[in-house]
C-alpha cells in the first residue's frame, strides 16, 4: 500500500486531523486527548490507531500508560507528493504555452 | 517560484497567458489539444464524464483516472485526479482550472490541485517537535496546504 494513500485518507477525517494537530503541540495520553473532544475515548483510540498505521503518530509506553505524539517525519510522503506536482505543473504549463502560440485564433 | 503565500487549501499556481479564454478553454478540454501538453486522453467537458490521461511522467506511474465534477464553460472545470499505482489503492486528488480574461485580451489561468486540507495555524507547533525551522515551515505549508507556484 502506498504510504501517500494512507496519509491522504487518514487526514481526510476532520477529527483525526484535530487529533494530529493537538499531538503536534505536545505528547498526551488518550484520556488527556479525549478532553476537549465531543468524541468518546474508544473513538479517539480508533483515530489514534489509524494515525499510527499511517506513520503520523508514535506511541511511548510507560508501564500501564501509553503516550502519543505527532510524528512529523510521517508527513514526508506528502511532501514528496507536493514536490512532484510543484515540478510537474509548471513544466506542463510551458508546453501549454507552446501549444497556444501555435494554435489558430 | 514563490512559496507559502496563499491561504488556500492546496497547490495553487497562477499563469498569465497571452491567448484569450476561449482558446485556452479549447486547449484544456479538447482531447487532441490537451494531449499535446498533458498527455493522451479522452476528456469531454461534461459533468460525470470519466476519462484517462497518460502523463508518462517518471514518478507518476500509469494513467491518471479522472472524472469531470464541475464545468462552467470557458470559465472553469474541475475533475478528480486519481493516480493509479502498481500496488495498493490509488491516490485521489482534485484539479480545478479557472480562466479569467485579462484587460489585454489574454487569460489569467489558475490551477488548484489538492487532496486534503489541514488547518494551518497550529502546524507551526511542529517546530517544537525537534525538527528544523526550514522543515517546520515546509510542513506548515503542507498542513495549511498552502502553496503557490508562479509561472
Amino acid at each position: 500500500m502506498s504510504p501517500e494513500v494512507d496519509i491522504f485518507r487518514t487526514l481526510a477525517d476532520p477529527t483525526r486531523r484535530a487529533v494530529f494537530e493537538r499531538l503536534a503541540a505536545r505528547e498526551m495520553s488518550v484520556s488527556e486527548l479525549t478532553t476537549g473532544f465531543s468524541v468518546s475515548q474508544p473513538a479517539i483510540s480508533q483515530h489514534l490507531a489509524a494515525l499510527r498505521g499511517a506513520g503520523l503518530v508514535s506511541e511511548r509506553r510507560e508501564g500501564r500508560f501509553a503516550y502519543y505524539r505527532a510524528a512529523p517525519e510521517g508527513l514526508a510522503p506528502l511532501l514528496d507528493w507536493i514536490d512532484r506536482y510543484r515540478a510537474f505543473w509548471p513544466e506542463r504549463i510551458n508546453r501549454l504555452k507552446d501549444l497556444l502560440k501555435g494554435m489558430d485564433q | 517560484m514563490s512559496d507559502l503565500a496563499t491561504t488556500t487549501e492546496t497547490i495553487v499556481a497562477d499563469f498569465d497567458l497571452a491567448e484569450p479564454p476561449h482558446q485556452v478553454w479549447r486547449a484544456l478540454t479538447e482531447p487532441e489539444l490537451l494531449a499535446a501538453w498533458l498527455g493522451p486522453n479522452d476528456i469531454r467537458a461534461e459533468v460525470g464524464h470519466r476519462f484517462q490521461v497518460q502523463t508518462a511522467e517518471p514518478g507518476l506511474d500509469g494513467a491518471i483516472q479522472c472524472e469531470v465534477l464541475e464545468v462552467d464553460p470557458k470559465r472553469s472545470i474541475t475533475y478528480s485526479w486519481r493516480e493509479e499505482r502498481d500496488r495498493g489503492p490509488a491516490l485521489d486528488s482534485r484539479v480545478t482550472w479557472i480562466l479569467t480574461p485579462t484587460f489585454v485580451g489574454g487569460t489569467h489561468l489558475r490551477l488548484v490541485h489538492g487532496g486534503f486540507a489541514l488547518s494551518g495555524g497550529r502546524a507551526l507547533a511542529l517546530a517544537g517537535a525537534g525538527i528544523s525551522r526550514a522543515l517546520a515551515w515546509r510542513m506548515a505549508g503542507v498542513l495549511a496546504a498552502a502553496f503557490r507556484l508562479a509561472a
